[in-house]
């Protein structure tokens, strides 16, 4: 009597954690990570999890809920409202329209996919502050974004397998 | 009445891809309206914005608060290695400072007894606010610092922010519990500065670098690196005399400003009221308010 049901409540967890894990990442960008010189770059993680959740398990990976989660970056993070669900959204179209390239070919491939989502990304983002700020801003920042981004792909990568493995078994 | 049913999924297929595609194109429109519309300052989009940074800050300082700690952790590592050079350094800082203090004495006797002599009326005396930073946010674009401290706490729009070398920011959203500053390296952020020992005028903007600029120069200026940047008080939103950062280089290209802040090591930011963010729809109070220390609670 209470196995099953525990199997019930695991197996809903396991379809609710990609939508967590995106959330968890959207709020963890705003954690305070310091580095010399006023430089405080973080990962854009929220785009990440939208991708390979995308290509992985698009049936739990709702564009209403990225949405609302890349709106909430932007309010807790104080940046231009609009600007991360766009993005998020960007990556998940584009994911989503490519999974079947990826599905059961080598990471390599995968991670040249991101490669070309980051990238828009970051251009795209540097095109719309720019023409909000009505001056070109610099590239530095946006550089070490995207360089970080890139890199700490596949350990994050890693992490999602562990946890589609555990939660999500034979999907 | 099987193949009735059969023929209402074979319609609805296309017809629930079509609604899907339209509610993606309606949600990518929305990002484009939000983009177009924050900058209006929309009143109940002002207050939803708020509240919920209100109501996701808890989450946020649980989440990030191993994230700090890590990053304290590194930090505190990296000073062990250089405490031989810091000591020195500090050794020597202290002998300088030691002359300072002499000085300082001197002028404030010199200074109190002019002041008895002019008359001179000292300005009111400030209320302070200490927060702690819950969140810092270091996107590409944007520097702010998010504090736990809000309007349940005194904690008004304008209040200037300052840490424990100088001003950082000021506060431009607060909620009952959270307040964001935004810091002087933020592309947002303009702030009406005094240069140097002449008090020559400009205004300090960001860009997103660790360096920003001075805008608004006059031709015949006689600024050098290694002059002070002191907030000018003009616009009348923020105390004048609060300081900001040295002039780093000087070119054709523009001044910049190295701010005196150690943004690695801002945990608490403590934030200046004056009276003045009122000052604009009322008369100044007669009598200065006395000072009050307000401490937000870990």
């Amino acid at each position: 009597m209470i196995l099953p049901s525990l199997a019930r409540a695991w197996s809903a967890f396991g379809k609710v954690t990609p939508v967590l894990m995106v959330f968890v990442f959207a709020l963890l960008s705003v954690a305070p990570l310091r580095m010399p010189d006023g430089l405080t770059v973080m990962p854009f993680l929220s785009l990440m999890a939208v991708y390979y959740w995308t290509i992985y398990r698009p049936d739990l990976m709702p564009p209403a809920l990225i949405f609302l989660i890349g709106a909430v970056q932007d309010i807790v993070s104080g940046a231009y409202l609009g600007l991360t669900p766009l993005l998020l959204l960007g990556a998940y179209s584009f994911a989503l329209s490519q999974r079947r390239l990826f599905l059961g070919k080598p990471f390599a491939l995968a991670w040249g996919g991101f490669f070309l989502v980051v990238l828009a990304t970051t251009v795209v983002t540097w095109i719309i502050v720019s023409l909000i700020a009505r001056t070109p801003v610099p590239l530095l920042q946006p550089a070490l974004q995207f360089a970080t981004t890139l890199l700490l792909f596949p350990l994050v990568v890693w992490l999602f397998i562990r946890t589609h493995r555990r939660l999500l078994p034979g999907q | 009445m099987k193949p009735r049913v059969g023929s209402v999924s074979r319609l609805a297929a296309p017809l629930r891809a079509a609604l899907n595609r339209f509610a993606f194109a309606s949600l990518i429109g929305a990002c484009f309206l939000l983009l177009v519309i924050q900058r209006a300052e929309i009143q109940v989009l002002e207050r939803l914005r708020v509240a919920t940074v209100d109501f996701f800050a808890p989450a946020v300082d649980l989440l990030s608060s191993p994230v700090a700690r890590v990053s304290a952790m590194a930090e505190d590592l990296r000073a062990v290695f250089t405490l031989r050079d810091e000591n020195l350094l500090l050794k020597a800082e202290v002998e300088r400072l030691r002359q300072w203090r002499d000085v300082a004495q001197r002028l404030d006797v010199e200074n109190r007894s002019l002041r008895t002599l002019v008359n001179y009326a000292p300005p009111p005396g400030g209320r302070q606010i200490t927060g702690r930073v819950v969140a810092d946010a270091g996107g590409a674009y944007v520097r702010n610092l998010l504090l736990a401290v809000g309007s349940s706490q005194g904690v008004v729009r304008g209040l200037a922010a300052v840490s424990g070398e100088g001003f950082i920011g000021r506060v431009t959203d607060v909620g009952e519990r959270t307040t964001r500053v935004l810091l002087i390296t933020d592309l947002n952020s303009k702030i009406p500065v005094a240069v140097g020992t002449r008090g020559e005028r400009a205004v300090l903007a960001g860009d997103n670098s660790a360096l920003p600029r001075l805008l608004y120069l006059t031709q015949e200026n006689t600024i050098a690196p290694g002059d002070l940047v002191l907030t000018s008080g003009h616009g009348g939103l923020l105390p004048p005399g609060l300081p900001i950062g040295v002039v780093e280089t000087v070119s054709e290209r523009g001044v910049t400003v190295r701010p005196l802040a150690d943004w690695q090591r801002i945990d608490h930011v403590r934030l200046l009221d004056y009276g003045l963010t009122q000052s604009s729809t009322g008369d100044l109070p007669a009598s200065a308010p006395p000072p009050r220390i307000v401490t937000t609670p870990r």
